[in-house]
C-alpha cells in the first residue's frame, strides 16, 4: 500500500509542475490555460514519431519540446495580439477554444491509436524502506520542488517578477508605462512551453497513450493549482503531490481503482466547497 | 512661467473605428510649468484627445509635438522615454504589487534613477513612503491615484497627462486629488488633466479648453472659463450658475 502512495508521487509531482505552470501563466499573463497540457501532448506524441524514426531519444526529447513551446508561443501571440484587452474570463475562454482546436489538430495528426512511449528514467532509482524510488519519481518531485523556490523567488524578488505581475494584472497600463509587454509575453509562454512538455513527456509512459488523455491531464493539474488558489506556488506543489499520492492509494485497492479518474473531480469539488465556507467565514467576522 | 511651449497638438483628427473620427481638428498645447485643464460634455473626446496623444488611437491627421518634436503616433515606451508620462483612467495601479514595487515599474526604462526619483514622490507625498511596503490592491481610490501619479512622476517626465483622476471618487478623495495634482504642478511638472468635475478642475487650472465634438471650442484661464456665460450654462451648470451670479464674467475666446 506505501508502495502504491509512494508511486503515485510521480504522477503528483508531474501534476504539480503542470499545476505551477497554470499558477505561473495566471500570475504572469492573467491567463488560466486549458490549452497548456493539449501542447504538451503535442511534444509528446511528436517524440513518440521521431524515435520511431531512429532518431535517439534525447534528441527526439529536444525537438518535441522545442515544438511544444513553439506551439504555446503562438498561442500567447495569438491571446496577446487578439484578447490582450479583455479580462481572464475570455482569454480563459480562447484557451478552451485553442484546446479543441488542438484536440482536432492532434487527432488529425498523430490520431488515436495509443501509443508506446519510452521512458529513459525508469532504468534508474533505490529502494529505501522497501519501497522502490524510480528515476522518474526523483526527477519529477525534483523539478517540481526546484521550480516552486525558482518561480517563487523570481516572482516576488527580482525585476523581470514585478514585471511580468504587473503585465498580467493591468497590461494596458503596463504598456503605457512602456513596459515591453510582447516580450514578456514571450518569455512566459516559452518557459510554460519548455516546462509543460518536458512534464508531459515525464509522465506520458505512465499516464496515458493517447493525444486526447494526455491532453486531459490538464484536470489534474487544474485541481492542483485550484488547490493554491491560483496564486500560492508552494500550495500548488502540496496539492500536486496529494491528488498523485491519494490517486495511487486508491489504485492499491481493487474495489475502487477502477474509478480513480472521478478522484479529480471529487478533489476539486472538496476544493471549492472548503472554498467558499472560507469566503463564507471571511465575511461573517 | 515661461512660454516655452512643451506639448501641443495641431488640427488632430483621430478615431478608433474607420471612417469615424473622435477628434475633429483639436489645438491644444501646455507650456512649461502649466496645469492645462480639458473639460467637455460625455463624448466630446476628451480622453480620447490624451489617448492619441499618447498614441493610442490612430491619428488620421493633424501633428503632435513635444518640445516642438513630433512626435505624433509614437508608441508609449518612445514617448516615456521622450518625458511624456500618462495615467490612466481605470485599473491605474497594479494591484498584486507593493506601492514600492508600482513606483520601481514607472522607473522601468532607467532603474538607475529609481533611488533618487523615490526620494522625490516620497518629499512630494510622505504618506507613500511610511506605506512603500503595502500592497497597491489594499488602498483606496485616492490613494490608489497618488501612486499611479507618482509612478508617472519617476521618470521625470517633462509633462504629466491625466485621465479624470477624481473619476469614481467620493468628494472629499476628489478634493485630495485634485491637490495633489496641484502640488505635482507646483513641483514644476507641466500637466494636461481631463476632467468630468469641471467646476473643480479649472478651479486648479492656470488655463483650460472647452471640447465639444472633438474641437476645441473655448480657451482660457481657468478662472475666466468658469465665469464665461456659454461655458456655465453649456457644461458647468446650475452650481456654476449660481457661482457665476457673484462674480463678474470676462468674454472668452474660442
Amino acid at each position: 500500500m506505501i508502495e502504491s502512495t509512494i508511486s503515485g508521487l510521480v504522477n503528483g509531482s508531474v501534476y504539480a509542475l503542470l499545476g505551477l505552470c497554470l499558477v505561473a501563466t495566471y500570475r504572469t499573463s492573467g491567463v488560466l490555460n486549458f490549452a497548456q497540457t493539449a501542447v504538451g501532448a503535442f511534444a509528446a506524441l511528436t517524440a513518440v514519431d521521431l524515435i520511431g524514426t531512429g532518431m535517439p531519444t534525447w534528441v527526439a526529447w529536444l525537438i518535441a519540446i522545442a515544438v511544444g513551446t513553439v506551439v504555446s508561443v503562438l498561442l500567447g501571440l495569438m491571446l496577446y495580439r487578439w484578447f490582450s484587452q479583455t479580462g481572464a474570463r475570455i482569454k480563459t475562454s480562447a484557451t478552451i477554444a485553442a484546446l479543441l482546436a488542438l484536440l482536432a489538430i492532434g487527432d488529425r495528426v498523430f490520431g488515436d491509436t495509443p501509443r508506446s512511449f519510452v521512458d529513459p528514467f525508469s532504468l534508474f532509482g533505490f529502494t529505501l524502506w522497501g519501497v522502490r524510488f524510480t528515476g522518474d519519481t526523483i526527477i519529477a518531485l525534483g523539478a517540481a520542488v526546484v521550480l516552486t523556490i525558482a518561480l517563487d523567488v523570481m516572482l516576488r524578488r527580482t525585476r523581470t517578477g514585478h514585471r511580468l505581475r504587473a503585465v498580467a494584472g493591468r497590461p494596458l497600463t503596463a504598456e503605457l508605462l512602456g513596459l515591453p509587454v510582447l516580450a514578456l509575453t514571450i518569455i512566459v509562454w516559452t518557459f510554460v512551453g519548455v516546462v509543460g512538455s518536458a512534464s508531459i513527456l515525464i509522465i506520458a509512459p505512465t499516464a496515458s497513450s493517447t493525444f486526447t488523455g494526455l491532453s486531459l491531464l490538464v484536470l489534474p493539474a487544474t485541481a492542483a493549482a485550484l488547490f493554491g488558489g491560483f496564486e500560492s506556488l508552494w500550495l500548488t506543489l502540496v496539492g500536486g503531490l496529494l491528488l498523485g499520492m491519494i490517486s495511487g492509494l486508491t489504485s492499491y485497492f481493487a474495489v475502487i481503482a477502477p474509478y480513480n479518474a472521478t478522484l479529480q473531480l471529487a478533489f476539486v469539488t472538496l476544493i471549492l466547497i472548503f472554498k467558499q465556507r472560507g469566503e463564507r467565514w471571511d465575511e461573517a467576522r | 512661467m515661461a512660454n516655452e511651449i512643451v506639448l501641443e497638438t495641431k488640427d488632430l483628427v483621430a478615431g478608433y473605428l474607420p471612417g469615424v473620427n473622435i477628434l475633429n481638428g483639436c489645438n491644444v498645447y501646455v507650456q512649461k510649468g502649466e496645469l492645462v485643464g480639458i473639460i467637455g460634455p460625455n463624448g466630446a473626446g476628451k480622453s480620447t484627445l490624451l489617448k492619441a496623444i499618447f498614441g493610442q488611437v490612430n491619428i488620421r491627421s493633424g501633428q503632435v509635438l513635444l518640445g516642438g518634436d513630433e512626435i505624433t503616433g509614437l508608441k508609449a515606451d518612445k514617448l516615456v522615454t521622450k518625458g511624456v508620462g500618462m495615467v490612466p483612467q481605470n485599473n491605474n495601479v497594479f494591484p498584486s504589487l507593493t506601492i514600492e514595487e508600482n513606483l520601481e515599474m514607472g522607473s522601468y526604462q532607467k532603474p538607475k534613477m529609481f533611488k533618487e526619483r523615490i526620494d522625490f514622490v516620497t518629499s512630494l507625498f510622505p504618506e507613500l513612503g511610511r506605506r512603500l511596503k503595502q500592497r497597491a490592491g489594499s488602498l483606496s481610490g485616492g490613494e490608489r491615484q497618488m501612486v499611479a501619479m507618482s509612478r508617472a512622476l519617476m521618470m521625470d517626465p517633462s509633462v504629466l497627462l491625466l485621465d479624470e483622476p477624481s473619476a469614481g471618487l467620493s468628494p472629499v478623495r476628489q478634493d485630495e486629488t485634485f491637490i495633489n495634482v496641484a502640488q505635482i504642478n507646483r513641483a514644476g511638472v507641466s500637466v494636461m488633466i481631463v476632467e468630468q468635475n469641471a467646476r473643480r478642475a479649472l478651479q486648479i487650472c492656470d488655463r483650460g479648453y472647452v471640447l465639444d465634438q472633438g474641437r476645441d471650442a473655448y480657451s482660457g484661464t481657468g478662472r475666466t472659463l468658469m465665469n464665461d456665460p456659454k461655458v456655465i450654462e453649456l457644461y458647468l451648470g446650475t452650481l456654476a450658475t449660481d457661482h457665476a451670479a457673484t462674480t463678474s464674467t470676462p468674454t472668452v475666446g474660442g
